[in-house]
């Protein structure tokens, strides 16, 4: 591990009872998760546990909620519940992760969202743009969504992450019930990486020669985990899908190609 | 039929481990005496159209399970066979009942299409697999009878079973060397985390190109001794051995 910076921040810890998580744990295990179609790859799923209805304002619960006493009493107890718009779980195992995105582009960020790990291993990983980090059970980490991000996790085993989505532009000290919680760690320990070198380019660069409308988003997904393993923004997959596009010559797959980069990188753009 | 679909549609379809992207299944109704379970009578009712032409038209006392298989934007199924050895585990049919051009199964070194209501025998022997590029999703019933049924014998009027000669076989390009060479270089970028996608993209590959689609997994045990990591020659050979079994093909063509 190194240190270096990252918009991304553990902000505080939530000393679980890992006796009652690990009940709740099961129960999730029983949920039927909705895939993220589009944006996410494998199986990385997510499930709504509670959501701020636009109209009256009003918390609804879901039935998943209902059935995670444990886990809804602690964004109760550590949050301010007038701050909490949506709160999900996110799960992901066997090379589930979300593909590079941005939530957001520009200066009207949509939520301030907070991870929090409950269940997790060694090949679980977030990335913000060059940097690739690991966030630990019972930690509160924000997530600057308006920069190119991504997560997933690559063994058997399954990650599972409580989100907290908050008022957008809510100041972090703010978010939480007892501002003793708000305990934001210095600098963040990152993954170490291999550098990404010209022979990495000139294979992807390769691939020219097989890319077609049909592969494209196989490609997007082989390419999009690169970035976890070598130092190379998690961003620079749309460009290299734009080169690998380009060198077919084709119109409209390299049409395609500039969709992807827009549809991920400047969703509101 | 168009409203039977719009239900189908509305069922919760699980995923399965060796599918990829949006490939789907769901069990409409399996015969298992040993352990007492039956068709589900809802299930049956709401689909009951479906349940009366395959009454109508199968020897339902030979059938042991009907299910759907979906799959739209890129899902399909790994190259594999069903079952390694001699001894079959079913004798199974495909029936498209939502199609478009975009839809393509595979035998071996051969792609070719199902046309909606077309009663297809699809030998779970070979390595075989199947899937759909376009948005609009594919649907095909897929009927497992007992195993080395002739298929004469599945039909109540032995006068539908009408075999016709030869497959309509989708015309591909040539598989070059200059492909396989930018197959072979992928083995710069492969490691233990991305492996099956390379299997999902290299998987795709044959549905396009004359190539055998069980050819993927020796590129990619190729691919693995090119990294000279044990641990990943190891892996890519369990995958082919998972997908295949011990038998090594005639993929040869790499």
């Amino acid at each position: 591990m190194s240190e270096r910076t990252l918009a991304a921040q553990c902000i505080g810890v939530i000393a679980l009872d890992h006796g009652r998580l690990a009940a709740e744990i099961e129960m999730i295990r029983g949920f039927e998760m909705q895939p993220c179609v589009g944006y996410a790859t494998g199986g990385w799923s997510r499930c709504v546990l509670l959501v701020r209805d636009k109209q009256d304002g009003k918390v609804m619960t879901t039935d998943q909620a209902a059935a995670l006493p444990y886990i809804v009493e602690q964004i109760r107890v550590t949050f301010k519940p007038e701050l909490v718009d949506c709160a999900y779980i996110f799960a992901a195992h066997r090379g589930g992760y979300v593909r590079p995105h941005c939530d957001w582009l520009g200066t009207r960020p949509l939520f301030t969202r907070l991870h929090i790990p409950l269940q997790t291993n060694g090949q679980c990983f977030n990335s913000e743009e060059d940097r690739v980090y690991h966030m630990r059970v019972g930690e509160i980490w924000f997530v600057d969504a308006s920069l190119p991000h991504s997560g997933g996790c690559f063994s058997e085993e399954t990650r599972l992450h409580l989100i907290i989505d908050l008022k957008p532009g809510t100041p972090l000290p703010d978010a939480f019930r007892d501002r003793a919680t708000y305990t934001p760690s210095g600098s963040q320990p990152l993954i170490e990486r291999s550098p990404f070198t010209a022979e990495h380019l000139a294979a992807i660069h390769g691939l020219t020669t097989i890319a077609s409308d049909m592969n494209l988003p196989l490609m997007l997904d082989l390419l999009g985990t690169i970035h976890f393993e070598k130092r190379v923004s998690c961003a620079a997959v749309y460009d290299w899908l734009l080169d690998i596009a380009r060198g077919t010559e084709s119109p409209d797959l390299i049409h395609r190609a500039g969709e992807f980069r827009q549809r991920y990188l400047s969703p509101f753009g | 039929m168009r409203s039977e679909i719009e239900a189908i549609l509305a069922l919760s379809m699980n995923p399965c481990a060796d599918g990829v992207g949006s490939w789907k299944y769901c069990v409409l109704w399996q015969d298992d005496s040993s352990n007492g379970k039956r068709p589900d009578p809802c299930l049956r009712r709401s689909l009951s159209y479906l349940d009366e032409v395959i009454e109508r038209v199968f020897r339902t006392e030979l059938l042991r399970r009907v299910w759907v298989f979906t799959a739209q934007r890129g899902g399909y199924i790994r190259p594999h066979r069903d079952w390694q050895g001699i001894e079959p585990v079913f004798t199974r049919l495909h029936i498209p009942i939502q199609t478009n051009n975009q839809c393509f199964n595979s035998e071996n070194d051969l792609v070719y299409h199902m046309d909606v209501g077309e009663i297809w025998f699809v030998d779970g022997s070979r390595p075989h697999s199947g899937g759909c590029f376009s948005d609009s999703s594919r649907l095909h019933l897929a009927l497992d009878f007992v195993p080395q049924t002739n298929l004469t014998d599945l039909f109540r009027n032995h006068e539908e079973y009408r075999p016709s000669m030869l497959p309509r076989a989708i015309s591909r390009r040539p598989f070059t060397a200059a492909h396989l060479s930018s197959v072979y270089s992928l083995a710069a970028v492969a490691t233990d985390l991305n492996l099956t996608m390379l299997l999902d993209l290299l998987g795709a590959v044959h549905f396009e190109k004359q190539v055998d689609c069980a050819a993927v997994y020796d590129w990619l045990i190729e691919i693995a001794h090119r990294t000279g990591n044990p641990a990943l020659i190891r892996r890519a050979e369990k995958i082919r051995m998972a997908y295949l079994g011990p038998t090594l093909l005639a993929s040869a063509a790499t």
